[in-house]
């Protein structure tokens, strides 16, 4: 992606022709690329428990780990890269640190891949205690090695979300002015500055609680590789399990929040109308910055010994995380496109349809945060069919949308890009039911051979699969080729 | 055949997300008769406050009516007291440890520990439905109340990834019928 | 605080040293373990405090990026410190020990000093980030299971 359009404003730091324009787009395309080597991954499980293809059992298990592991850390990424597209003008922020956060996460996955791909490690993404060194079929230096790279993506995120910490204070005076507590409180204000607009305040809540989930995986991690340098190092299986999805669900939960500051930033130059902070804004936002990193107990429902009031809170705050994105940020998109003179194009049609993945989801979300639903739910395939709705079914598509807005589009996009986009949406329901089929039917997730109707489903979801990347394909070269054309009319962002 | 808990369920999800998406298109429709913002923004927020208590209500309604029906005993105390066959299983890398016979209509409490990896313990109908499971964790023992409605051969599952044999981790478990008269026909009902 | 700052810094060194010193000399026995990762906690808060203060005498609202580096790298560096077979080894002697925890305080005045020198308050931040992991360690860092 070279020279894409002329550098309305430099601000800081853009020596040796790294421009911030030029870092996304190398943020885009490398994560763009992994998220297509995981999604065949993805696509060879699929096959595999569909007895289309065979598979090893230890090697399927590798792939799992690879994909889920892969995919979490490079939605961070893409969604990052997003969020600080819009940041760096608000923020004054520098393109070097991104860089530097960019090129730890590559560092963290090559490590996490060469352990799995190299070494067989294949635990799963959570990797949760014991089963690391326990019963193994890798050798131990692929286990330390995973967990080396785990370090170096927690580096690289830790890098921009204190980057992005240091730039709200910077530039607003304080966390609470970064929260926009300003509306409540004029006097916190720093005189000459307008209230912090939404996507300052979603990134000063990402920076809180991921540095948050940060520092809780990185106890975690430090603590994995204790025992694996020294075998009698104790731990207690249920501490390390709160641990795992405290860190786990908040990381992954964190991508739709970085999401949002995306949404707000970009919906407002496809409808034509401003997306304004005010006080509702502060509380939804400092709701959710108070509840997400409590919604993790609700993947321990089914270890009957943690203590009870974890189960109830943990239930209440899932629920109560929920009312931030359902009565703000999506109603508020909603209300925003509402009789909006909105220019449909490619980025524009995949942020409605990825509000839509969040919402739909998230229903799926809380049947399964619902304790007595979650004792026939829990580690069914309702599980990846929730997360795949909301992570491949609206992060993604918000990252598809993202690429669409950020090479520009002021024309309307050619006519047989509505096959392109149809062939996505269709591979991409139809693959998501099929989870949610074998999800209801009871079919155990993160299965090698799963049980009937386990493989039927999964072969029809392969087909599913195929369309949805001939979809995708045909979507991203035209993204890539309406680059290419911007770069020789330098054309820029936006409409 | 999807019956009992996972009919609600799909119901519950059909329902909520057809809302969600009629909503959806009814907006995205919307934007074929342009106008201002000003023209809808206040109706908007109207509407929102209005969906905010709905909402509000709603998950404030669903909290109270799930946590009566929550599994754990700590909150079945009619459970505890009332007498239950205590079956102890034990999960390994790749099986269980536990009787291959249970009878019918008889509360049980397994008392499910593992002595390596974490596994699951879940319980699959004669017609291959889940009816409730519980995690084997090892250093912990945890505590499950279960009572099997009817005679026929059930499947335990491990449900949660423990190795490369996890796939293979189920054992049959034949539920015999009660003979009446016997002690366990006179344990109060649920 | 406002009117002599002297005098509180000179309460909080001499805290920080009777907590490294004291228990060696005193010959008392080890604390909890959830007490003695808070008191990690506190070593590394009470350095970074110190560091933070000392780098406010330049003032400078924007710092060279390598000091935020330089903040992620030493964090991580002295995660070493954490693993079982230093600290084990180090245990047994008890000035060892207590140099250990003089260790503490100086990750975190580094650390705070350097955070503090990328950005304003960044030095808070990151002394924060130390508190935290050291509430989350104490939760259950390094206590066995039950075997039930």
């Amino acid at each position: 992606m070279q020279a894409i359009a002329p550098e309305p404003i430099e601000l800081h730091g853009a020596e040796a022709g790294l421009t911030p324009r030029r870092m996304v787009g190398i943020g885009l395309v490398v994560g763009l690329i992994t998220i297509y080597g995981l999604a065949m991954i993805g696509g060879t499980m699929k096959a595999a428990q569909g007895n289309l293809v065979h598979l090893a059992p230890q090697t399927f298990y590798a792939l799992l780990t690879l994909h889920g592991a892969g995919m979490i850390s490079v939605v961070v990424l893409l969604t990052a890269v997003a969020h600080w597209y819009f940041l760096r003008n608000l923020l004054k922020l520098r393109v070097e640190v991104l860089l530097f956060s960019v090129v730890a996460t590559v560092w963290g996955l090559l490590a996490a891949g060469a352990a799995v791909l190299g070494g067989g490690f294949g635990p799963g993404w959570t990797f949760l205690y014991p089963l690391p060194f326990i019963g193994t079929t890798w050798p131990a230096w692929s286990t330390g090695l995973f967990f080396i790279g785990v370090l170096f993506v927690g580096i690289g995120f830790a890098i921009f979300l204190l980057d992005i910490l240091a730039g709200v204070i910077r530039e607003y005076g304080g966390i609470l002015q970064g929260l926009a507590f300003d509306t409540f409180f004029p006097k916190l204000r720093r005189p000459g500055k307008e209230v912090a607009p939404p996507t300052v305040i979603a990134a000063t809540m990402v920076a809180l609680d991921g540095l948050l989930t940060v520092a809780a995986g990185t106890v975690l991690v430090v603590a994995l590789l204790a025992r694996w340098a020294s075998p009698t190092f104790p731990i207690d299986p249920l501490w390390i399990k709160n641990l795992t999805f405290f860190f786990g669900h908040t990381i992954a939960n964190l991508t739709i929040y970085l999401s949002a500051g995306v949404i707000y930033a970009v919906l407002p130059a496809y409808t034509g109308r401003p997306w304004n902070t005010n006080k509702i804004y502060t509380l939804s936002w400092a709701t959710s910055l108070l509840f997400v990193p409590w919604a993790w107990p609700h993947h321990l429902y089914m270890d009957f010994v943690q203590a009870p009031w974890l189960q109830l809170f943990g239930e209440a705050s899932t629920y109560i995380a929920t009312i931030p994105s359902a009565v703000v940020t999506i109603f508020g998109a909603l209300l925003l496109v509402y009789r909006s003179n909105m220019r449909w194009r490619i980025g524009s049609v995949f942020f409605m349809a990825g509000l839509l993945g969040w919402l739909v989801g998230g229903i799926a979300a809380m049947l399964d945060a619902t304790i007595p639903f979650n004792d026939v739910l829990h580690n069914t395939l309702w599980v990846p069919a929730h997360f795949h709705t909301y992570l491949l079914g609206g992060v993604f598509l918000f990252v598809i949308g993202f690429a669409s807005y950020f090479v520009g589009e002021k024309a309307p996009p050619r006519a047989i890009v509505k096959v392109w986009e149809w062939l996505f949406f269709i591979g991409l329901v139809g693959f998501l039911l099929m989870f949610y089929a074998g999800g209801i039917d009871g079919v155990p997730r993160r299965e090698a051979t799963p049980p009937t109707p386990g493989p039927q489903l999964a072969a029809i979801a392969t087909g599913f699969v195929v369309i949805l990347l001939l979809g995708m394909t045909a979507l991203l070269i035209e993204i890539w080729m309406r680059a290419r054309r911007h770069a020789i009319t330098g054309e820029g962002e936006g409409l | 055949m999807i019956a009992g808990k996972q009919l609600i369920i799909l119901v519950l999800d059909i329902a909520l997300s057809a809302i969600v998406i009629v909503a959806f298109a009814w907006v995205v429709a919307s934007t074929r008769r342009p106008t201002a913002q000003s023209a809808v923004q206040s109706g908007g927020y109207r509407l929102r406050r209005s969906w905010g208590w709905f909402y509000g209500v709603l998950l404030a309604g669903a909290f109270t009516a799930t946590i009566w029906s929550i599994p754990y005993a700590w909150a079945q105390p009619a459970q505890g007291s009332s007498d239950p066959l205590v079956v102890h299983v034990v999960a390994h890398q790749f099986s269980f440890t536990m009787p291959q016979r249970l009878p019918a209509d008889r509360l049980i409490k397994f008392v499910v520990t593992s002595s390596d990896v974490n596994h699951g313990f879940g319980i699959y109908d004669p017609q291959g439905r889940l009816l409730g499971q519980v995690q084997a964790m090892p250093d912990y023992s945890n505590v499950f109340y279960f009572t099997f409605r009817q005679p026929g051969t059930y499947t335990i599952r491990c449900m949660e990834l423990c190795g490369v044999g996890h796939s293979d981790m189920f054992q049959k478990l034949a539920i015999y019928p009660t003979q009446t008269g016997s002690s366990a026909a006179s344990l109060p009902g649920e | 605080m406002r009117s002599k700052p002297s005098f509180w810094y000179s309460v909080l060194a001499v805290l920080i040293l009777l907590d490294v010193f004291g228990p060696a000399l005193l010959g008392a026995g080890d604390p909890p373990l959830w007490l003695h990762h808070l008191e990690h906690a506190f070593l590394l808060a009470a350095g970074g405090g110190f560091g933070v203060l000392y780098a406010r005498r330049h003032p400078k609202p924007y710092g060279d990026p390598g000091w935020l580096f330089a903040v992620i790298g030493l964090s991580a560096a002295s995660l070493l410190l954490m693993l079982p077979d230093v600290y084990g080894n180090v245990d047994a002697f008890p000035v060892l020990h207590s140099l250990l925890h003089l260790a503490f305080v100086g990750i975190g005045y580094v650390g705070g000093y350097t955070a503090e020198r990328y950005s304003p308050r960044s030095g808070v931040a990151w002394t924060l980030i130390v508190v935290m992991m050291g509430v989350i360690t104490a939760t259950g860092f390094g206590a066995p299971g039950p075997h039930v």
